[in-house]
C-alpha cells in the first residue's frame, strides 16, 4: 500500500492568456462553493491579475486568483474592520481559492498558496474569510497573514468575516510603490 | 487651462467614464468600439487627462496577450529583450480640438510617475509623425528594427523603457 500524495502541477496565467475552457473550469470550480454570485464571477475573472490552476493528470482540480478589488469596496473592508489606516491601494486581493471536494486534504490548497506567495514576493495583499471557516484559520499564521482590526459584517453579505493582510504597514506608507529590480 | 490626470483601474470607472474613453480613442479612427470594450477587463489602468469635467485625452496600460507580446519582440528582431513583466502603454489619444495644448504631455507625465521603473513598451505606426520623433523621444528606446505585423498593414516601431538588453529572469516586481 502506498501513501504517496499525488503530484499536482500548478500553473499561473493571466486571464487574457487562458483558453475559454480554462476560464469555464475556473468558474465551475469556484461555483461549487456556492458563495459567489455567478454574475460577479463572470465579471471578475477576466479582470483578475493572475489565475492559479492546480492540475492533476490534465484535470483542473483547484483554482485561485489575485486581483485588484473595486477601490470603494476595498476601502470599505478596512473601514468596517476598524483599520482604515492600513488601507493600501496597492494591496491585491487573494480570492476564490477553491478545490474540488474529492481532492481536498491532498495538498492542492498548500500548492496554490505557495505559488501565489512566490508570485506576490513582498507585495501587500489581503483576503477576507468567513469567521466560521475553520480550515482557513490554521493557515493564517503559517503563511504570514495577520488579522486587520476586528471581525465584521460587510455590506455585501450576511456572514461575519475577518480581514487578513500580508506585507501591509501598520499605517499605509504612500511613498512605497511597485518597483522592478 | 489647468490640466489634471486621473489614473484608474477599469473596475473603478463608471460606465459613462468608460464610454468617454471609448469615444476619445475611436475618434482617432484606428480602433473599433467592440475591441476596446472587449479589452477593458484586461486593462491595468485607464488614464484620463482633462480640465474641469471635460476629458480631453486618454491612454491605457495593459498586459497584452503573451503570444502577441512575444511576437512583437521577435518581429523587431530582439526576442532576447522580451520581458513578461513589461506592460504595454497604448490607446493614447487626444481629441483633435485639444491637440497642441499639453494634454498628451500631461497624460504621459502622470503615466511615467505611476510606472516608476517598471518595464513598459509601446508600438507606434512609423507614419505617425506626431508620436514617432527620435529627436524628441526621451521615454523609450527603439527595439530592433521596424516591422509589419500580422495585426495590420502598417509598418510599426516597437519602443521599450526599463528593459534590459537581455531579459534578466532574476528580476521581479517588489514593493518598497
Amino acid at each position: 500500500m502506498t501513501t504517496d500524495k499525488p503530484e499536482f502541477q500548478i500553473i499561473m496565467q493571466r486571464p487574457i492568456d487562458c483558453t475559454s475552457k480554462q476560464l469555464r473550469a475556473f468558474a465551475n470550480i469556484v461555483m461549487i462553493g456556492e458563495e459567489i454570485p455567478i454574475d460577479n464571477l463572470k465579471r471578475g475573472i477576466p479582470a483578475a491579475e493572475m489565475l492559479f490552476f492546480s492540475i492533476l493528470d490534465r484535470k483542473i482540480v483547484g483554482v485561485s486568483c489575485v486581483r485588484y478589488a473595486n477601490a470603494k469596496f476595498h476601502k470599505h473592508l478596512f473601514e468596517k474592520a476598524g483599520a482604515l489606516q492600513m488601507y493600501n491601494p496597492s494591496s491585491i486581493e487573494f480570492c476564490w481559492l477553491s478545490v474540488l471536494p474529492e481532492y481536498r486534504g491532498q495538498g492542492v490548497w498548500v500548492g496554490i498558496q505557495k505559488a501565489r506567495a512566490d508570485y506576490m514576493e513582498d507585495r501587500p495583499g489581503h483576503a477576507i474569510y468567513r469567521v466560521d471557516n475553520k480550515h482557513v484559520i490554521q493557515a493564517i499564521e503559517k503563511y504570514n497573514f495577520s488579522q486587520a482590526g476586528t471581525a465584521f459584517y460587510p455590506d455585501t453579505g450576511n456572514d461575519k468575516v475577518r480581514l487578513i493582510t500580508q506585507n501591509h504597514d501598520p499605517v499605509y506608507e504612500p511613498t512605497k510603490k511597485l518597483r522592478y529590480c | 487651462m489647468k490640466l489634471k490626470t486621473l489614473i484608474r483601474r477599469p473596475q473603478d470607472c463608471s460606465v459613462s467614464l468608460k464610454e468617454v474613453f471609448i469615444k476619445i480613442v475611436t475618434a482617432g479612427g484606428e480602433m473599433d468600439k467592440a475591441r476596446i470594450r472587449y479589452s477593458f477587463p484586461y486593462t491595468d489602468a485607464l488614464i484620463f487627462t482633462g480640465s474641469g469635467n471635460t476629458v480631453m485625452g486618454v491612454g491605457a496600460l495593459l498586459h497584452p496577450k503573451q503570444s502577441f507580446h512575444r511576437h512583437l519582440f521577435e518581429m523587431a528582431g530582439k526576442p532576447e529583450m522580451y520581458n513578461p513583466h513589461s506592460i504595454e502603454s497604448c490607446w493614447i489619444s487626444v481629441l483633435p480640438e485639444y491637440r497642441g495644448k499639453g494634454v498628451w504631455t500631461h497624460n504621459r507625465r502622470a503615466k511615467l510617475a505611476h510606472l516608476g521603473n517598471l518595464p513598459h513598451h509601446s508600438i507606434r505606426r512609423i507614419k505617425n509623425k506626431n508620436v514617432v520623433n527620435p529627436d524628441k523621444e526621451t521615454q523609450y528606446e527603439q527595439v530592433g528594427h521596424s516591422f509589419v505585423s500580422h495585426i495590420g498593414p502598417h509598418e510599426l516601431l516597437l519602443l521599450a523603457a526599463n528593459h534590459d538588453p537581455v531579459f534578466d529572469p532574476e528580476k521581479r516586481i517588489y514593493y518598497c
